[in-house]
């Protein structure tokens, strides 16, 4: 839990970064700001009722119903929505083990989910379980870095997709975590672990540099970082480009506030995420200057956090 | 006139701080904030989701909201050892004994589990089904394998190195990520000696990087699930009218 001087703290600062830009925004509205909003969650984990009462960690918390009747407040408020999940949407309740992920899907569909990459619970009853479910699933399922190719999965899982939102183009990726030593063999079967940050940068370079996207975002379940040198979420972002904001998972991390790195060219790069459990919801809007075709340059980000709850 | 010349200032400065930095694209800048959902913040619900939810909730929760047994506690995992690693893991090495015996007729020697695989606390009170369920939603079985001391030695010290892990009917110290002091059912370890050791398949096939559980001379399966060994030790304990109540008993801990 946060504590009231935090708060009271976070208000503060927030003022104060408001009082600073807000006489510029009159400035800046000549150049038709376009608003992005990024909503995330992570490791959902099949949480679809609240947490029970007696539960001695998170009592009456999360809720898929919650979850959606704030996302269609945030929709009736905002024009430019993208709606995104990182992963480890099934196992953790019995909805999972009777119904194999179909209402978790619908539901995520329901909300409006533009888009998931896979973590790897989601393997959990094998590739023809994942298979089973999908036609439930309105959004896409993309992974650069499975070879999915000698599976039943060919085909299904996309390798990116590009997004159109009130004049700007979004590219997101996905990328999941190293399955061996993970997730029992016969589930994964013939699919074929790649490396991340070859296939990140490979396909931010295409997405930035030759289809032209405003914002490069990242789905990934490697996790947000651990103490020995495997491959997260924070190399990820230090040894990529052309990767504006990470969506992480696997970790089951609350980070209150995104954290920033610098990728190789010394942009940049900001790594969120959310829990776990659909205890939370991530929020992230980026205001873009659609009017002039230039590098017109007014600043760099400036970040105005406003934590509400910490758990 | 003074509001005007401040505003201007602030305009100025803010401008200059701004344009001090040169940015890629065209991107201003940006907010982030996270909403939290329980009963007090982002409690208002959709009732479509609810509508949709509901036959699914109910066609379950019969089956589900079953009381196995009363805690005395509320069980969380922890490392080196915690409550909900020793029930877990004491509950499954007797259950695995007793419902299943070994080609040669002997007795599993210990067990051992991971802490990963724990997916969520039991509550203090009422313990149901569905709370089995969270605590293990994998299908994963128990095995009985055959490994000799050798091996054995490294699954310890691998937990060690982990900083411990559910065990039942081994105790051991943690020293520089090593284990030591190593006793099997109450006997010191001896490493020409061969042991049964009760695992998950999911283990057994060198998940979470248990990898030397790949050296096992004999694998045995049993058939029963973990969540199933975990049920089946709740219930009969309900049955008693006998409240669930766990200690850390020292099983792992590391050299003071």
């Amino acid at each position: 839990m946060s504590s009231r001087r935090d708060f009271i703290r976070s208000i503060a600062g927030s003022a104060a970064l408001i009082g600073l830009t807000g006489i510029p925004m009159e400035v800046l509205a000549k150049h038709e700001l376009v608003k992005l909003t990024i909503l995330h969650t992570n490791d959902v984990h099949s949480r679809i009722d609240p947490f029970p009462e007696n539960d001695p960690k998170y009592p009456g918390m999360a809720g898929v119903a919650r979850r959606s009747a704030l996302i269609r407040k945030i929709r009736s408020e905002e024009k430019n929505v993208l709606l995104l999940d990182s992963g480890d949407i099934f196992q953790g309740t019995p909805y999972f083990n009777l119904y194999g992920g179909e209402l978790e899907l619908s539901l995520m569909s329901d909300m409006g989910y533009d888009a998931a990459t896979l973590g790897n619970h989601d393997f959990d009853n094998g590739m023809d379980g994942l298979l089973k479910q999908m036609p439930h699933a309105k959004f896409p399922f993309i992974n650069l870095n499975y070879d999915f190719s000698d599976t039943p999965l060919n085909e299904k899982i996309i390798p990116y997709k590009i997004f159109q939102k009130g004049g700007l183009t979004i590219g997101v990726i996905g990328l999941g975590i190293e399955l061996q030593g993970l997730v029992d063999a016969k589930l994964y079967g013939n699919t074929r672990y790649t490396d991340p940050v070859i296939k990140a940068n490979t396909t931010a370079r295409l997405l930035k540099q030759e289809m032209k996207c405003q914002l490069v975002i990242c789905l990934s379940h490697l996790g947000y970082k651990y103490n020995e040198k495997k491959i997260s979420d924070e190399i990820l972002a230090q040894q990529t480009s052309n990767i504006d904001l990470i969506l992480g998972g696997h970790t089951h991390t609350f980070l209150d506030e995104p954290v920033h790195y610098k990728n190789t060219e010394g942009k940049d790069v900001m790594v969120a995420q959310v829990g776990w459990a659909g205890i939370r919801l991530g929020r992230i809007d980026y205001y873009f200057n659609v009017h002039s075709g230039k590098k017109e340059s007014f600043g760099s980000s400036v970040k105005i956090s406003e934590k509400t709850i910490a758990v | 006139m003074l509001l005007v010349c401040r505003n201007l200032l602030l305009f100025v400065l803010t401008y200059s701080v701004l344009s001090g930095c040169s940015t890629k694209d065209r991107l201003q800048k940006t907010e982030t904030r996270e909403y939290a959902f329980s009963r007090e913040g982002n409690a208002e619900q959709d009732s479509l989701v609810e509508i949709k939810i509901r036959p699914y909730r109910e066609k379950m929760s019969g089956e589900m909201s079953i009381v196995l047994a009363e805690s005395v506690q509320a069980l969380e995992k922890k490392t080196p050892e915690s409550r909900l690693g020793n029930f877990v893991a004491d509950a499954c090495l007797l259950q695995c004994n007793q419902r299943f015996t070994s080609e040669d007729g002997r007795a599993a020697d210990f067990l051992v589990l991971n802490n990963g695989g724990l997916r969520k606390g039991l509550p203090q009170g009422k313990i149901t089904k569905g709370d089995v369920y969270e605590l293990m939603p994998f299908e994963n079985e128990l095995v009985v394998l055959t490994l000799n001391g050798v091996s054995v030695k490294k699954i310890f010290n691998f937990i060690a190195s982990k900083d411990g892990a559910p065990v039942s009917g081994v105790r051991f110290q943690i020293e520089n990520k090593n284990a030591i002091n190593i006793t099997i059912q109450g006997i010191p370890f001896d490493s020409t000696k061969t042991y049964k050791v009760v695992t998950s398949d999911y283990l057994a096939n060198g998940g979470d990087q248990f990898s030397m559980f790949g050296e096992a001379g004999k694998r045995e399966t049993t058939g029963l699930k973990v969540r199933d060994a975990i049920i089946q030790y709740l219930y009969i304990q309900g049955k008693s009218e006998e409240k669930i109540t766990v200690d850390t008993d020292g099983r792992i801990s590391y050299v003071k």
